[in-house]
């Protein structure tokens, strides 16, 4: 478990201010925020980079806020990668290695699918590879914790999911603990089992996804992490479509809310999004292909200058964006009946 | 080709020419005859010695201090690092023949001078203050060569080093010291050829004493104050050949980015 208490970096330029986490043996950690929020910074203190200038950071009971970052047991992983340019892939995995331990390169590089390339150097290497061997170097040494800053921000979408896999796969085969820092929502949505939003150095929010997109505690948290039309529901395979079908449930309920069709195939307890400008408001129902439409009324109108906010209650509210001249075309006040489309293309499943 | 395309263009030919005039002006002065007597000369091989052997032990001590001295400016955010970044590139601005005197002055006529050379260190106007003329003109020029290589590494490899289990020393060694590798291959390079070339600070601290103080570029002063012209002209030829070389080896290493 990692403790921070009262934590206050100042490095002139910036400064995290009074940080207070937790964070559990064996937990994924998102810690999501804008650009200079003060992320990268946090996750350096951890690392023992810069020295704070109160509180303290505890490891598994341990005071770490003093010591050397060699006997921190912790691996990191960089949004640009950091691999050492002068060495080979191989030897930049064996950096950190002590003799004894060898046997557990072969397994890391082929559960990484990196050992064809261990005799190439870094800078022949594709975004994906480099990030693959960063964190084969990282975990070499069985760190206890795994700090991973940004390490999806520079990859193309294929690579991107892969390499999510691969992080699921590590939280789930391994005793480790990963802090998680990004500032995208849906990787921390995919990833975390807890999530800390931050802003301007300051912690705002802490709690699971779900609490946190659901029940954000502020303006900011709500526009920054604003996942629109989450829910929560349990995933099937319909056999007639062939498609997977989720019966939305909400906590208090267990009963289907209403069913969706996603064209993702999952089954179980999932989390599903659909865009707001994904969805098509009528005033009739409409013929078409998209495989989800139903029947509800306009619960609430939010003018936003070229866009409009339409909330539609079918059961669940779901947000609607539709532009003002759709807006005026519809002639919909609160209270019309209306329907709701959207393709079960539309409809992401975490 | 616009004007300015070709205005421009013309003054780069006849910069080049320039440079080439001079060079070759030099060059073809030399006889193959003249050039053999002079360079067989005692005093020229002692020249070349002693400019060589001074040069490479300058060299070495303005690698063992600049070395850090960059480090700690390019990293470290301490008490004064703007104010020593400014003084240590004062001496790169004023003449050598300044530094010259300064030396003199310091090493010459105070009391410091005097207790080091009755410890048997004897600067002024000796071997081992050409030495140190051509430390002190060049370790600062060094030093500001690798506060830009240093500067230029993220200090973020030297973390993933850290977190890996090295020391701070260790993961400059192995990583920050292999990637600076070519910014001081090739201040090592140009530290050493200003060593070889260095004349005002030299002769006015070491004196210019021939057969004693007198490196390459003073030998080329004394033989033309003593009307040996070719004598002056093979000092100036092997000056040229040095530098050739140590352009060729910055260009080589040092991938001609300073």
């Amino acid at each position: 478990m990692i403790r921070i208490k009262n934590l206050v970096v100042d490095l002139k330029e910036f400064i995290l201010k009074d940080i207070d986490l937790e964070i559990k043996k064996g937990e994924y950690f998102v810690i999501i925020g804008p650009t200079g929020a003060g992320k990268s910074i946090l996750l350096e203190t951890i690392a023992g980079f810069h020295l704070p200038i109160r509180g303290s950071i505890e490891l598994d009971g341990k005071d770490i806020t003093k010591e050397e970052p060699r006997k921190r047991r912790i691996g990191i992983v960089f949004q640009d990668y950091m691999l050492f340019p002068h060495l080979s892939v191989k030897k930049n995995i064996e950096f950190g290695l002590n003799q004894k331990k060898s046997y557990r390169l072969d397994e890391l590089t082929r559960f990484l699918e990196i050992d064809h390339i261990l005799q190439r150097m870094p800078d022949t290497l594709s975004g994906g590879e480099a990030q693959r061997v960063a964190l084969a170097r990282a975990l070499v040494n069985n760190p206890k914790i795994l700090l991973l800053d940004e390490p999806l921000s520079a990859l193309d979408l294929n690579t991107r999911k892969k390499i999510i896999k691969m992080l699921n796969k590590i939280k789930e085969g391994r005793k480790i603990t990963i802090v998680h820092v990004t500032h995208d929502q849906f990787e921390s949505v995919l990833l975390a089992d807890r999530i800390a939003v931050i802003d301007n150095g300051r912690i705002l929010q802490v709690g699971t996804p779900d609490e946190v997109f659901r029940r954000p505690n502020s303006k900011f948290v709500a526009n920054f992490v604003g996942i629109e039309n989450l829910f929560r529901g349990i995933a099937n395979i319909d056999p007639l479509t062939d498609l997977s079908m989720i019966k939305i449930i909400d906590k208090q309920k267990s009963e289907g809310l209403l069913t969706v069709f996603s064209v993702t195939k999952k089954t179980g307890n999932v989390l599903i999004s659909i865009r707001p400008e994904d969805i098509l408001i009528s005033i009739n129902k409409i013929e078409s292909s998209a495989r989800n439409t139903y029947k509800g009324k306009v619960v609430s109108i939010m003018d936003q200058g070229t866009i409009i906010k339409v909330v539609v209650d079918v059961g669940v509210p779901f947000v609607v964006i539709i532009t003002k001249r759709s807006f005026e075309d519809l002639a919909i006040k609160k209270d019309t009946p209306v329907y709701i489309t959207f393709k079960a293309t539309a409809v992401h499943i975490f | 080709m616009s004007y300015f395309k070709k205005t421009t263009i013309t003054i780069t030919y006849l910069f080049t020419f320039l440079i080439l005039t001079v060079i070759f002006g030099i060059i073809l002065r030399l006889t193959p005859e003249g050039f053999i007597s002079n360079i067989k000369s005692e005093e020229m091989c002692f020249s070349l010695f002693l400019s060589i052997t001074t040069s490479i032990i300058s060299s070495i001590l303005c690698m063992l201090i600049s070395i850090p001295t960059s480090y700690a400016i390019a990293r470290y955010d301490f008490f004064g690092n703007k104010l020593a970044r400014i003084i240590l590139d004062l001496p790169i601005s004023f003449p050598p023949i300044v530094a010259g005197l300064g030396l003199l002055i310091i090493f010459g006529i105070t009391f410091f001078g005097a207790a080091l050379e009755s410890l048997g260190l004897k600067l002024v106007f000796s071997p081992l203050g050409i030495v140190l003329a051509q430390f002190f003109v060049n370790a600062p020029y060094t030093t500001r060569i690798l506060v830009s290589t240093f500067s230029n590494i993220d200090p973020r490899y030297e973390l993933v080093a850290r977190t890996l289990g090295e020391t701070e020393l260790g993961s400059f060694f192995k990583v920050t010291l292999p990637m600076a590798k070519s910014g001081i291959i090739g201040s090592v390079v140009i530290t050493w050829a200003r060593g070889i070339a260095e004349f005002g600070a030299v002769l006015i601290f070491a004196g210019g004493i021939a057969m004693k103080t007198e490196t390459l570029p003073v030998n080329l002063f004394l033989s033309l104050s003593e009307g040996n012209i070719e004598g002056a002209i093979t000092s100036a030829v092997i000056l040229i050949l040095i530098s050739f070389i140590a352009l060729a080896i910055f260009e080589k290493f040092g991938g001609g980015r300073f």
